[in-house]
């Protein structure tokens, strides 16, 4: 509630005044309420404005508070609508990255052994921070406000990141001679005399 | 074409089709379909080959999950080895790729122990042989690859 202080002021000729002081008591930085002859009717006008400014103090500190609701449900409105707006826009772009994710790796299992060493080392290597950023944005959007609206999109997301991380590895064991030890080449030589 | 499992896979189909809340009931027919669906040069050639070479290769399958209504992706992985020479195929594992028991992909190391339990198992007379058009059904369980086969 807002401080205020009422003073009856003697002036001149047997005259008063009643003084709405809002702020500093030193300082009239207020109202002049009333101005009367006689100090009983000035005493008699204080009291009645005292009650009305309680009144009016009370009516505008609700005011206040009601202007501050207001003002925030308009915010949170604002606020929902910004959320789902960005929740409808996101869900979107990550099932559009879901669906060209999937068709790369389709398109890329179709040609699964028409690549050599060299360029499937090149495939892994530019696929590689992609894959890394891809899986920092699934992780960024588990934490975020907006993943109980992407859930399912996050998740469906979360696997074509998967697969195409299967696919790698594939590609990795598929084309890339790694150095074989003496006894992975006894079993490829045992294999070999099995088939 | 002649089909033998190894004990690896029988371990994880066993284990796959334990539970049925975990939704892998189906593994058993939707390998049988899968394999069955496919003619043996495609069996042998198919794009899913995780190693090849002139005399056999090691091929990693992607299956549906028809009991959970999943694609290819996102269904089982069956690894076996195929000859190309004869007409003989081995199952050496199988994984979901989603759910309670979904496995990480294999890397080069598995793949190489599972061939080894295969060598093993044959020279062994340990490998089951199966038939694909009954469910998996067993029809020998002391069988050999061809090349072990002694007269």
């Amino acid at each position: 509630m807002q401080s205020y202080k009422i003073k009856v002021v003697f002036l001149q000729r047997n005259r008063c005044e009643v003084r709405l002081h809002l702020s500093n008591w030193n300082t009239f930085h207020g109202v002049r309420l009333a101005l009367t002859l006689s100090p009983r009717k000035a005493q008699r006008e204080l009291e009645r404005v005292e009650i009305m400014c309680t009144c009016i103090a009370e009516i505008k500190e609700s005011y206040t508070k009601v202007r501050h609701q207001t003002a925030e449900v308009a915010q949170q409105k604002f606020d929902i609508d910004d959320y789902l707006d960005m929740v409808i826009v996101v869900r979107k772009k990550l099932e559009e990255i879901t669906v060209e994710t999937n068709n790369l790796v389709e398109t890329v299992r179709d040609h699964f052994t028409e690549f050599d060493e060299q360029e499937t080392t090149e495939l892994l290597a530019h696929s590689a921070p992609i894959l890394i950023l891809m899986d920092q944005l699934h992780q960024k959007l588990v934490e975020s406000p907006l993943y109980p609206g992407l859930k399912t999109a996050a998740e469906n997301y979360r696997d074509c990141v998967s697969d195409f991380q299967e696919l790698c590895t594939d590609l990795q064991t598929f084309n890339i001679d790694v150095p074989r030890n003496e006894k992975c080449r006894e079993v490829e030589e045992l294999l070999r005399k099995l088939a | 074409m002649l089909f033998y499992t190894t004990s690896t896979f029988r371990e994880t189909l066993a284990a796959l089709t334990k539970k049925s809340k975990d939704g892998y009931m189906s593994v058993t027919k939707d390998v049988c379909k899968g394999l069955t669906n496919m003619p043996d040069n495609i069996l042998r050639d198919t794009n899913d080959r995780i190693r090849h070479f002139a005399e056999y290769r090691v091929v990693k399958l992607r299956l549906p999950n028809s009991g959970q209504n999943l694609s290819k992706p996102n269904g089982f992985r069956l690894i076996y080895w195929v000859s190309m020479k004869n007409d003989v195929a081995v199952l050496l594992r199988i994984y979901p790729k989603r759910g309670a028991q979904s496995a990480v992909d294999l890397v080069d190391d598995e793949y190489d122990r599972l061939l080894v339990e295969m060598v093993n198992e044959s020279k062994d007379n340990q490998l089951h042989q199966v038939d694909i058009t009954n469910g998996l059904a067993e029809l020998s369980q002391n069988a050999c690859l061809p090349g072990d086969k002694r007269d």
